[in-house]
């Protein structure tokens, strides 16, 4: 009865006059046709548009004097790196043009995103079949596109999929199938959909990236599968299911771990050796290996020097093969040697304008697809942003992240746009209050 | 949508009605809505979190250690690029270069940068082909080198061009406006006259780019030499060093050497060095021979020679007495160490050895300073007995002459005299003597590696009775040179010294050497009297073969023996021989020494030495000035002996006997047999002939001069025109003081000529006639003029 009677409430609202009659209105109104406001009810979030825009040129810009030496001594020229990531932008706003200009139950369907997560898979595996760059397979070279990061594209693909799993598990309890149940037996039946099963869907890319091996990347494929968890809103009870068995499993696995050490094979530890590598330049044990203990240094050298107002833009020296990956994980640094810790901070203030941003627009999501895109993406850019800036700035143990919007790379910058067409396209179609039921 | 609801209504599972369906969707929407907004806390709290850790970082970062950073930045960026100051130059007195820096380029490319700008009249190609051209290189092949080293980022293109092509370059690269193309300057020196001096200048080797002396004056005098290196600081990328745009450069000159104008004397050190071999290769000395001349006015060291000297061009080349197929210094080690602790070195002021009698005129000086002498004091000749010594100390032919003159034990080198004489002047004024002398120190010459002799710590009395003569007591040629330039110098003692002057590039004087005296040793009486008793060693004495008539000059001898191959009694002799130029007013020092003779043939070095006291006497033109001995030396005419067949040392020796100078043609070596002579044998000679040997049969010698007339010339004036002309003179005939009246060429057809005017081979003999009686000059007069009478009539003849 309860229910009914909700159901009767929402009915008295005005909004859920009937559809013809709404149309009606606006026809007459403004002349928009049927189709335009079945979807387009709003515009795409204005400020997270402003803010993406700023961060692209931002990013433009401290990459065109972060990359140029580094271009000129690789190419001759000083805008080789430029006009691939500009080229690369310019694609990604073009893909984020057509994301907006679709419904947004265009996208929330399972197969898509099942077809969407197999082939990110896939591409993931075939790294394992490529010659390593410095000791990692992480790469896939494609012709004409060139070289791309899998697990760039399997992080929004992560975030894609979740998102339609929960809106189809959704749709799938609304129609009376996998309900909820009461008690500890019932807890556990519902974790195993609301949590184990996306987690399984989380693990998937997360292993096979750490296999690469890949930590980072594992590290930031599992935070972004846990961000989403959290923002399917799954209930607490669930949660202390999770954990619990989840302690039990750990507990049982590293019993398993301390037996069989001894008969571990090699392979397998050596596979991770770069971890503790990493960890051990961060911690001062000494073990690191020159090179790295250069780049730490190097950063450092770089952003200290910037001072508070930095050396003045395109006036860095680090960026002249002092720094390695001065173009790419390390641009932060650069960015801080020339325009200072004013220029830093602006650059970490942005990110978390567009976390608010993309924050409200999760808030105001009508519907669990909506809500996780949102959620899931705008803590993917700013989980990923947030990470590379620690490790530049030695909060964290250096791990290869790059900074979205400002590294260099066109495939990475392309699915970062990507996720941000689908939160655009949340933040235009999928925050009116009524419109998923309605629709439905 | 629609049709799934209707499959799953009618599924088997539940019937859902639409309404239940939207509702649940609502709800299940609303509760997950709630639980985002719960569980989101997380993520914006660890959010929140990581912000404020990176803010704190970064702020600790560039603001707080900004300094350090800062630091840290500056020296990472900045490079020093050294510039190198040119060294300077070693020239001898007479401004012959001795050692120069010369400067030679190499030109590289980075392949990929490597062509004309874009503004440039020039094509690639073009560009390509004249740097070819220019520094003449293969161009096919320069061109397939670009192309294979294109990732390089330096390519040489060529090594040590010259400076002047180096500018032709430079003058193309600026026209066609070519980029990529770096010219390095490298410094190299080089030492213009081979071996002069060598032992002296030394030699110089390249230490990271910069040149820095080893040994000599090189290694001396080698932070004048060489300058003070610039830098360039700059601040540079990290791919070629390249200097950074909009970045300051600091430029911090280089000042370049100073020149050095060595007190060396050119053509006395050639001399000195030619002179100093050939008495080692004559005597088969087994430790060499040296000689040194001084400037007896200021001690300067107008040259210092030793048989060892080497080209500085290549200081690993054999020695000459070494066979170069044995030779091998990099792969011996006993050779390398030959070269770096011997050979390298002068001897003079490196190796001290026993003087013998050549001391002795230092003793005389302590009594007369003393004043337990006088010059008119008679002396016992007769054997000195000493406790604790086994034997009666004698004089070389282990006679007694009984009571003699002072004068006459210096003449003929008695040793008894000397031994009363020092015990004469007790233990201690005699060691104070040694001390002031500076037997216990070194002479402060300017040069690497002086060593000091020895000198009995405690002495006893038999100690000071063998430092009489000259024994049981070391010091290097170098010391004793210098003692006998304060006997010349009227008892002042001088530091020698080799460097005259420093000067800048521009030419200016930056320090000039003065003449330093170390202590008075003797006072001006003293001195003067021993050079005057020391006259008559050459006339009298045992230094005939050093005597320059007509030229009053100081002279000593000097032997000692040591026992080198462990037998019963000294089997090697040491001989030294010095002369005072003049004795009145001496302006030269020249000391020569064989070192361990296994044959007593020092005698006939004496030849050896008397070459370059008479160079300088007819160099400097001395006025001549002749007594009845001197004429009577002049005048007698002997016949040269026949050395055709002898060996290399045995020839040279015979005709040294009778003071005849051997000249050597170039091909004869140790070894060979001698095989031409010229003038023949069997003709005209002199006292001061000079006979020319080839190792070839009939050869002779292929220089030449013209012949000049030396009728109406006195006999001074002939001597020196023949001197000057390479030419024998024979003197005859009565009126010795007047004018040539006839002349007359030997073995006409073997000179080439005879009269003035024609072309004649040199060491030809002339012979000159003094026809007439208006001039025969002193007959009867043998005295010495300066100074003093020489005493005892009776002694004339030794």
């Amino acid at each position: 009865m309860a229910r009914i009677s909700r159901i009767d409430n929402t009915q008295k609202r005005p909004q859920t006059a009937p559809l013809e009659e709404r149309v009606k209105v606006a026809e007459e109104q403004d002349g928009r046709s049927r189709s335009q406001f079945m979807g387009a009810s709003q515009r795409v979030d204005f400020g997270l548009v402003i803010c993406l825009t700023i961060l692209l040129a931002f990013g433009m810009v401290t990459l065109f004097s972060a990359s140029m030496s580094a271009s000129v001594s690789g190419t001759g020229q000083g805008t080789a790196y430029i006009a691939r990531q500009a080229l690369a932008n310019g694609l990604g706003i073009g893909v984020i043009f057509i994301i907006t200009k679709f419904n947004i139950k265009t996208f929330d369907r399972l197969e898509f995103a099942l077809i969407l997560y197999v082939f990110s898979l896939l591409l993931l595996g075939l790294t394992y079949f490529t010659a390593p760059i410095n000791g990692a397979k992480r790469w896939l070279t494609v012709p004409l596109f060139g070289q791309f990061q899998p697990s760039e594209f399997a992080k929004v693909v992560l975030v894609y999929t979740l998102a339609c799993y929960f809106s189809w598990l959704n749709k799938q309890r609304a129609s009376g199938r996998f309900m909820r149940r009461r008690g500890f037996k019932g807890a556990y039946f519902d974790t195993w959909f609301d949590i184990f099963l996306p987690m399984c869907i989380t693990m998937i890319p997360a292993v096979i990236t750490l296999g690469q091996p890949h930590f980072s990347g594992m590290i930031i494929i599992v935070a972004v599968g846990f961000v989403c968890l959290l923002a399917a809103g799954i209930p607490i009870r669930n949660w202390l299911v999770a954990i619990g068995t989840g302690m039990v499993l750990i507990l049982a696995l590293l019993f398993i771990l301390t037996v069989s050490d001894p008969i571990l094979p090699q392979g397998i530890k050596d596979n991770f050796a770069h971890v503790e590598t990493r960890l051990d330049i961060f911690t001062g044990n000494g073990e690191a290996s020159e090179a790295a203990i250069y780049q730490s240094r190097q950063s450092l050298i770089a952003m200290g020097s910037g001072g508070t107002f930095g050396v003045g833009l395109g006036q860095g020296k680090q960026k002249n093969n002092y720094l390695p990956e001065g173009h790419n994980d390390y641009i932060f640094s650069n960015m801080v040697e020339e325009i200072g810790f004013v220029g830093g901070m602006s650059v970490l203030v942005l990110f978390l304008i567009f976390f608010i941003l993309g924050l409200r627009v999760t808030f105001k999501a009508n519907s669990i697809y909506a809500q996780i895109v949102a959620g899931g993406i705008t803590s993917l850019i700013v989980i990923q942003a947030l990470l590379n800036l620690a490790v530049n700035v030695q909060v964290i143990p250096p791990t290869g992240i790059s900074l979205p919007f400002f590294s260099y790379g066109g495939s990475s910058n392309l699915f970062f746009l990507f996720g941000v067409g689908l939160l655009l396209n949340v933040s235009k179609y999928g925050t009116s209050k009524n419109l998923s039921h309605k629709v439905s | 949508m629609m049709r799934k609801n209707k499959k799953r209504r009618e599924g088997p599972i539940r019937k859902t009605s639409r309404e239940e369906y939207v509702d649940r969707i609502r709800r299940q929407t609303r509760r997950a809505k709630y639980g985002l907004r719960k569980s989101f806390i997380l993520v914006i709290i660890g959010v929140l979190a990581f912000s404020v850790a990176i803010t704190a970082s970064l702020y600790k970062i560039t603001v707080k250690d900004h300094k350090k950073y800062s630091e840290m930045a500056a020296n990472t960026h900045t490079a020093r690029y050294p510039i190198y100051p040119a060294r300077g130059n070693i020239r001898s007195a007479d401004g012959k270069d001795l050692a120069i820096s010369t400067f030679t380029y190499t030109v590289g490319v980075t392949p990929d940068v490597f062509g004309p700008s874009k503004n440039s009249d020039y094509t690639q190609a073009q560009v390509e082909e004249k740097v070819a051209k220019i520094l003449d290189i293969d161009l096919l092949k320069f061109r397939q080198n670009l192309k294979e080293n294109e990732d390089a980022a330096y390519m040489v293109v060529k090594k040590e061009i010259t400076a002047e092509k180096n500018d032709e370059l430079n003058v193309f690269l600026d026209e066609a406006k070519v980029y990529g193309m770096r010219q390095d300057a490298n410094q190299a020196r080089y030492y213009p006259q081979g071996d002069l001096a060598s032992t002296i200048v030394g030699f110089a080797n390249k230490r990271d780019e910069n040149i820095e002396g080893v040994i000599g004056i090189e290694s001396y005098y080698n932070s004048l030499l060489g300058g003070k290196t610039g830098y360039y600081y700059g601040q540079v990328d990290n791919y070629w060093g390249q200097t950074l745009p909009n970045t300051s450069q600091i430029y911090v000159p280089a000042e370049n050497g100073y020149d050095l104008e060595l007190t060396i004397q050119s053509d006395l050190q050639a001399k000195a060095q030619e002179l100093s071999r050939q008495a080692a290769e004559v005597t088969h000395s087994l430790n060499g021979a040296q000689m040194l001349v001084l400037d007896a006015k200021t001690g300067a060291i107008l040259a210092m020679a030793g048989d060892n000297y080497f080209d500085l061009n290549d200081p690993m080349e054999a020695p000459y007495n070494v066979d170069p197929k044995s030779w091998d210094p990099s792969k011996k080690k006993e050779q390398l160490d030959y070269l770096t602790g011997t050979y390298w070195y002068g001897k003079s002021a490196s190796q001290p050895y026993e003087v013998g009698s050549t001391f002795k005129p230092f003793v005389l000086g302590m009594a007369l300073d003393e004043g337990t002498i006088t010059p008119e004091s008679i002396v016992s000749d007769e054997f000195v007995y000493i406790e604790g010594w086994p034997e009666a100390i004698s004089s070389y032919d282990d006679m007694s002459k009984g009571a003699i003159s002072i004068s006459y034990a210096i003449w003929d080198s008695r040793n008894p005299p000397f031994v009363r004489i020092a015990q004469g002047l007790g233990l201690d004024t005699f060691y104070k003597y040694i001390s002031r002398l500076g037997l216990r120190e070194k002479t402060g010459l300017d040069v690497a590696g002086e060593n000091v002799g020895l000198v009995h710590q405690e002495p006893q009395e038999i100690d000071m009775a063998v430092t009489a003569f000259g024994e049981q007591i070391t010091m290097t040629g170098l010391r004793l040179a210098t003692d006998y330039v304060l006997l010349a110098n009227n008892g002042a003692m001088l530091r020698p010294y080799l460097v005259q002057r420093v000067v800048d590039a521009d030419g200016e004087i930056k320090e000039e050497h003065q003449p330093e005296v170390i202590r008075n040793v003797y006072s001006v009486e003293t001195a003067e009297k021993v050079r005057q008793i020391m006259l008559g060693v050459g006339r009298y004495g045992t230094g005939q073969e050093l005597y320059l008539p007509g030229l009053e000059c100081s002279y000593k001898t000097g032997t000692s023996s040591r026992n080198l191959h462990g037998g019963v009694n000294d089997d090697t002799q040491t001989s030294n021989y010095v002369t005072l130029l003049p004795a009145d007013n001496p302006q030269y020092v020249i000391y020569s020494a064989v070192h361990d003779l296994e044959k007593t043939d020092g005698w006939s070095f004496q030849a050896i030495h008397r070459q370059m006291s008479e160079y300088i006497a007819f160099r400097d033109d001395f006025p001549l000035k002749y007594k009845a001995y001197d004429l009577n030396k002049i005048f007698s005419v002997n016949y040269s002996p026949d050395v055709l067949g002898s060996s290399f040392a045995d020839g040279q020796k015979k005709l040294m006997w009778q003071g005849i100078y051997p000249v050597l043609d170039d091909k004869l070596k140790p070894g060979e047999t001698i095989q031409s002579q010229y003038p023949p044998a069997g003709g005209y000679s002199s006292y001061d002939t000079k006979v020319w040997l080839s190792n070839k049969a009939n050869a002779l010698p292929d220089e030449w001069t013209t012949m000049e007339d030396f009728t109406g010339l006195t006999l001074e004036n002939a001597k020196k025109q023949a001197q000057r002309l390479g030419l024998n003179v024979v003197c005859m005939g009565g009126n010795r003081a007047g004018t040539v009246t006839d002349q007359e060429v030997s073995y006409q057809d073997l000179a080439g000529g005879s009269k003035p005017g024609d072309l004649i081979r040199k060491y030809s003999t002339v012979v000159l006639y003094f026809y007439g009686d208006d001039n025969p000059g002193p007959s009867e007069d043998d005295s010495l003029t300066y100074g003093m009478n020489d005493g005892t009539g009776a002694l004339y003849g030794y």
